[in-house]
């Protein structure tokens, strides 16, 4: 059975096996939202960071009574799913103020008070320059102090450094197998590479090494996933957690090679460089890592990257995804459509509801798309 | 030889049959319960107006919503395409088409040989497609096919949101209430219509030589709302509006089976 | 009388009004709206300038203008509805001719920018205006200015810019108002910066239309972060932040920064802020002086005009309305039988609460905007008097509420039932304020603690074509007769 089998299914589950032995071994388990929160704060305090996700999600109709239909569905289905229960395996969150929705999610949670601990909320800044890195190391400060006293824990540079190493070897493993798709014969799809970060952000960090160890070690030995995709696709965006989303992307005939998402690059490029300070280290490799919409002065870099492994991993075409009701994706895609067109990129922004419906007019937009590029080439 | 080609659409299914570069049977009707269903009657019509049978068609090529459900169809494409090709077919000055069909608004720009280059398609709001003209025509109490004549007959439009289709309808069922004269309310409904699709024509660079197609092209007020909007004059077509997803299937077919023959060569 | 110069707001006014064919898109000359403004300011000044003949004026305008839109009034109603829809005494109109002045001087100087005379700074709108208009020689803009003026063309103005932004491709899941400034600059109403001044709060349209900004413009620009907080560190942090943004703008413009300028402007704000706190207390009794509209107009005029001497004098005749109201009680208490919070913005594109005055007897005593409480800005020194106006604009209505965890709106509408007295609550509705329309639950539970009702509504303040001024009157008309405020 092929490692890829194990996890699909871990993608596919709020839970598992791994965070339950973890808590038998004693250690908890915090759930966390977006990019910006660092995991090896939690994993030094001695829980087990769980990136929060609506995975298996059943409706919004207990979301809704706290959000408005003109909020977006990702914060809608998971506080349904908190509100159902499904996230009671869980000692606390920490939310952040990613976005409007987001910093939401956290005041409707702490009313709402589903039983899933306690909620913390970390503030970053909308920015990369010093005074907003300094900013952001007195909130991680905060926080470490919080899980210091929630844990009955010290976070000694000690322990934060082994955590530092742990993320970072499984940030390489992760940028190897992405690496992997440079080649004209693609490993692994894209929808696969999805569920493989699903999976590892979602189970204790040795696990997913010993995860990705496997996964590589069956890439290595020459797994295939194409041999000739009609077209090679990036993607960026906001939220995207949907296999069935990358894999209507997929089936018409595209394979992802590459992207700019959260659940993706965002996530593994640019390991926490080892130094004097922990904090500070991760303080920079956090709010300075590939950014998001959200960061107000960085939006040329966002689109020099996306050139750069356009360029680099031969895409043929970026997918701009936006969920609906995103405002900051509003903004960049706009921006990005109309750079990546001076560089003659073809790009298109698929606006979707999570796990929402409107395939049938997707698959047009999408085919038509592919149909528009091949016609260039 | 003869290639057929079928779009089954949202709220009307077509099918064209070509011959020797001329169209030989057509036929559209509204859809049935499945995609299925839909497919083989209307390719039943069409090849018993050619006098026929399924065998001797070389290449079938399907197209719109229910695309990927019609078992009897060789290949497929994109509706966005097939517009795309099928109006350049009837008209070789075609580079814009603006298609209105029941689910949805697209606008495409074709290159010289009738291959998109650029489209543009609404959100999932249904607002300015057939089926709000359908929801828009029954709160307004007329029949879909009379929303054009009324509207033509008026010469003052009534502010009517073009936002969301639920939106036009609180705005229609209250310009009723206040007893709005219902020509000048359909008039609001064309005109908020026209200016949707100008939006959405405004997101792509048009080029010379625009048509319109799908079966809102036959509602001569919208047409009419939508050039004077954009301010152009649509170019004709020599074959009906609402087949031109069909009729680019049917050319598809071809390019398909030639396509197949010259890789069978090699 | 009114009526007829009112007419005049807008050049070309006769093309508009006696023209029989529909127009499909409202066609804006370049730089019309701002024109129109300037007209519109121009006439206030002199009319109000005898404000018992202009309330005559009024009065009789008001049989065409109160009710709806259409064709005769388009391009003058809007004005009418800003000096209060012929509900305002006298003196509430002498007051305003202040504000004419003020937003006079400040369209004056973007139009001077337009034709070369000196640089022109945007700045978003929660940035204090001080770090452009301390500049003696640099003209100072705010685009979301637009959200209101727009409609000095009549409503279709804001349409206008709104489909401009739509045909450009932009998506409108982004707050209306900033898409309005989009749309505007689009359409050519406002001149090219030569310099941006951004700010990350409140919201998330703030922050992608600051981006969206730069980008179509090109200008320069420098991005004020700002805490999620507003401790005393998190005002000091803002604080450090203005005065980096007022060295940026030096270095960009080859200017110096005018400290002498920026202490009067502090001084003047002083003075209007003890006006406006002082009137907020006055709408807090009962019968409630009724002077909300004048508080929503006075902080229109901060975000544009804070500083200004003019600000002081209409604030200070507008407080000279309420001691009288509060002197003669009875007067009001004819007008008023139960008290409105808005819990939110007032509908931007048609003043309804004038209407609601009028129609039922409703009285708006309070709203985000229209409630402002501000502490006296220590002047011993450059950086008390920057931390004051940090401080000043962090707690600013919309930004206030905007920005930061749910209780700075909650904690605010818990407060202003209270004070206010309020027997019930309207949230008009504003689809591009994600983090506002996320709080609906808590919101309604909070006045369901406080046993009054609320209403909801799907409305955009800033788009008509969302909800239409006719669909916002039936729905608040039905609110009020279901809660047995009108039969």
């Amino acid at each position: 059975m092929t490692i890829f089998n194990e996890i699909r299914q871990l993608a596919q589950s709020t839970s598992n096996d791994y965070l339950t032995r973890a808590r038998h071994r004693g250690h908890p388990t915090v759930g966390y939202f977006c990019s910006y929160v660092p995991e090896e704060m939690i994993h030094a305090a001695g829980a087990v960071p769980y990136r929060m996700r609506a995975v298996g999600s059943e409706g919004t109709s207990l979301g809704d009574t706290y959000f408005s239909s003109a909020n977006c569905s990702f914060v809608r289905r998971v506080l349904d799913k908190g509100l159902r229960g499904d996230f009671d395996f869980l000692d606390g969150i920490v939310f952040m103020n990613g976005c409007d929705h987001n910093r939401r999610l956290f005041d409707n949670w702490s009313y709402a008070h589903p039983d899933t601990g306690f909620n913390y909320m970390l503030f970053v800044p909308h920015g990369r320059s010093e005074a907003c890195l300094a900013q952001y190391g007195n909130e991680l400060a905060k926080l470490g102090r919080f899980l210091e006293e929630r844990f009955d824990t010290e976070l000694t540079a000690e322990k934060l450094w082994n955590s530092v190493a742990l993320y970072n070897r499984k940030r390489a493993l992760l940028q190897e197998i992405a690496d992997s798709r440079r080649s004209a014969v693609v490993p692994i799809s894209g929808t696969e590479f999805l569920s493989l970060m699903l999976a590892v952000s979602v189970v204790p960090v040795e696990d997913a090494i010993a995860l990705l160890e496997q996964a590589l070690a069956e890439i290595r030995a020459g797994r295939i996933h194409t041999e000739q995709a009609v077209l090679r696709l990036f993607v960026t965006g906001s939220c995207l957690e949907e296999l069935s989303h990358l894999e209507l992307l997929e089936s018409a005939g595209g394979v992802v090679v590459a992207d700019a998402i959260c659940l993706g690059a965002r996530y593994f490029e640019r390991p926490v460089q080892v130094g004097r300070d922990p904090l500070a280290a991760l303080g920079e490799r956090y709010l300075r890592n590939l950014s998001c919409p959200r960061m107000m002065d960085d939006v040329a870099g966002r689109i020099a990257h996306v050139r750069e492994r356009v360029s680099d991993f031969g895409a043929d075409a970026v997918i701009l995804e936006k969920l609906e009701f995103c405002s900051m994706m509003s903004g960049e895609s706009y921006i990005s459509s109309h750079e990546l067109r001076k560089f003659d990129i073809p790009s298109i922004t698929l606006t979707r509801e999570l796990y929402g419906g409107g395939v049938g007019q997707l698959k047009t937009r999408i085919q038509a798309f592919y149909e528009k590029v091949i016609n260039r080439s | 030889m003869i290639f057929a080609g079928i779009d089954i659409g949202s709220l009307t299914a077509k099918a064209v049959l070509l011959r020797h570069g001329k169209v030989i049977a057509s036929h559209f009707e509204p859809v049935k319960a499945t995609s299925l269903a839909s497919a083989d009657h209307v390719m039943g019509r069409v090849l018993a107006q050619a006098g026929l049978r399924i065998e001797e068609i070389s290449l079938t090529c399907s197209t719109g919503y229910g695309r990927l459900e019609i078992p009897f169809a060789d290949c497929n494409r994109s509706e966005v395409s097939c517009h795309g090709l099928g109006t350049f077919f009837s008209n070789k000055s075609v580079r814009t088409i603006i298609d209105i069909g029941g689910q949805d608004c697209k606008v495409v720009v074709i290159d010289s040989h009738g291959m998109v280059e650029d489209f543009v398609m609404n959100d999932k709001c249904a607002a300015g497609t057939g089926r709000s003209l359908e929801i828009l025509a029954r709160t307004l109490g007329v029949e879909l096919a009379d929303l054009g004549r009324f509207a033509l007959r008026s010469r003052r439009p009534l502010p009517v949101s073009n936002k969301c289709s639920i939106f036009m309808e609180l705005d229609v069922m209250q310009l009723l209430y206040q007893g709005k004269r219902r020509e000048n309310i359909a008039h609001g409904i064309t005109v908020s219509i026209a200016r949707r699709i100008a939006s959405l024509t405004g997101k792509v660079t048009l080029q010379k030589g625009i048509c319109i197609s799908g079966g809102v092209s036959k509602n001569a007020a919208v047409v009419r709302d939508i050039e004077q909007a954009i301010g152009v004059t649509f170019t004709p077509l020599a074959h009906d509006p609402q087949l031109m997803g069909a009729l680019g299937a049917a050319c598809f077919a071809e390019k398909e089976y030639r396509r197949r023959m010259e890789g069978g060569k090699s | 009388m009114v009526f007829l110069l009112s007419l005049s707001f807008r050049p070309h006014w006769n093309r508009r009004i006696f023209c029989v064919e529909f127009r499909y898109h409202m066609e804006l000359k370049p730089y019309e709206i701002i024109e129109s403004v300037i007209a519109g300011a121009r006439l206030g000044t002199k009319v109000l300038d005898r404000p018992h003949l202009a309330w005559l004026g009024v009065k009789a305008a008001a049989p065409l203008m109160f009710h709806r839109e259409h064709r005769l009034n388009r391009a003058s109603r809007f004005g009418f509805q800003k000096i209060g829809s012929s509900r305002w005494s006298p003196g509430e109109l002498a007051a305003y001719k202040h504000d004419c002045i003020a937003t006079l001087a400040f369209f004056q100087r973007v139009l001077d920018a337009r034709d070369g005379r000196e640089p022109l700074v945007w700045l978003g709108w929660p940035v204090p205006i001080e770090v452009a208009s301390g500049f003696d020689d640099v003209a100072a803009f705010v685009p979301e200015a637009f959200m209101a003026i727009a409609n000095m063309v009549g409503t279709d103005g804001h349409v206008a810019c709104l489909e401009a932004v739509e045909r450009e491709g932009i998506s409108d899941d982004i707050c209306a108002m900033d898409r309005i400034s989009l749309g505007a600059y689009l359409l050519e109403q406002i001149p090219t910066p030569a310099a941006i001044v951004s700010v990350a709060h409140p919201c998330d349209a703030s922050r992608t239309t600051s981006q969206l900004m730069e980008y179509i413009s090109g200008a320069p620009a420098y991005t004020i972060d700002t805490a999620y907080t507003k401790e005393d560190a998190d005002v000091e942090l803002y604080s450090k932040n203005l005065f980096e943004a007022i060295a940026f703008l030096e270095d960009t413009l080859g200017r110096k920064y005018n400290w002498d300028k920026f202490r009067r402007m502090v001084v003047v704000l002083n003075e209007q802020n003890r006006y406006l706190n002082e009137i907020t207390h006055m709408n807090q009794s009962i019968p409630s002086a009724g002077l909300s509209l004048g508080l929503q107009t006075a902080w229109g005029s901060k975000i544009t005009g804070a500083g200004n001497p003019e600000l002081v004098e209409s604030a200070r005749a507008m407080y000279n309305v309420g001691r009288f109201r509060l002197r003669y009680p009875q007067l009001r208490r004819k007008v008023e039988k139960f008290r409105i919070i808005v819990a939110d913005m007032p509908i931007v594109f048609s003043e309804m609460s004038m209407w609601i005055e009028k129609t039922f007897g409703g009285v708006v005593v309070g709203d985000y905007i229209g409630d402002a409480i501000f502490p006296e800005i220590d002047c011993t020194s450059l950086e008390t008097m920057m931390m004051g106006v940090a401080r000043d604009r962090l707690y600013m209505g919309m930004v206030k509420q905007a920005h930061g965890a749910a209780r700075e709106t909650v904690d605010d509408l818990e407060r202003q039932i209270e004070q206010f007295s309020a027997d019930c609550v309207i949230q008009n509705g504003h689809q591009g304020c994600k983090h506002n329309r996320a709080l609906q639950r808590i919101v309604k539970d909070v006045c369901r603690r406080h046993d009054i009702p609320i209403l909801i509504m799907e409305a955009d303040i800033f788009d008509k074509r969302v909800m239409s001024e006719d669909e916002i009157k039936r729905e608040l008309t039905n609110f009020f007769v279901a809660n047995g405020f009108a039969s």
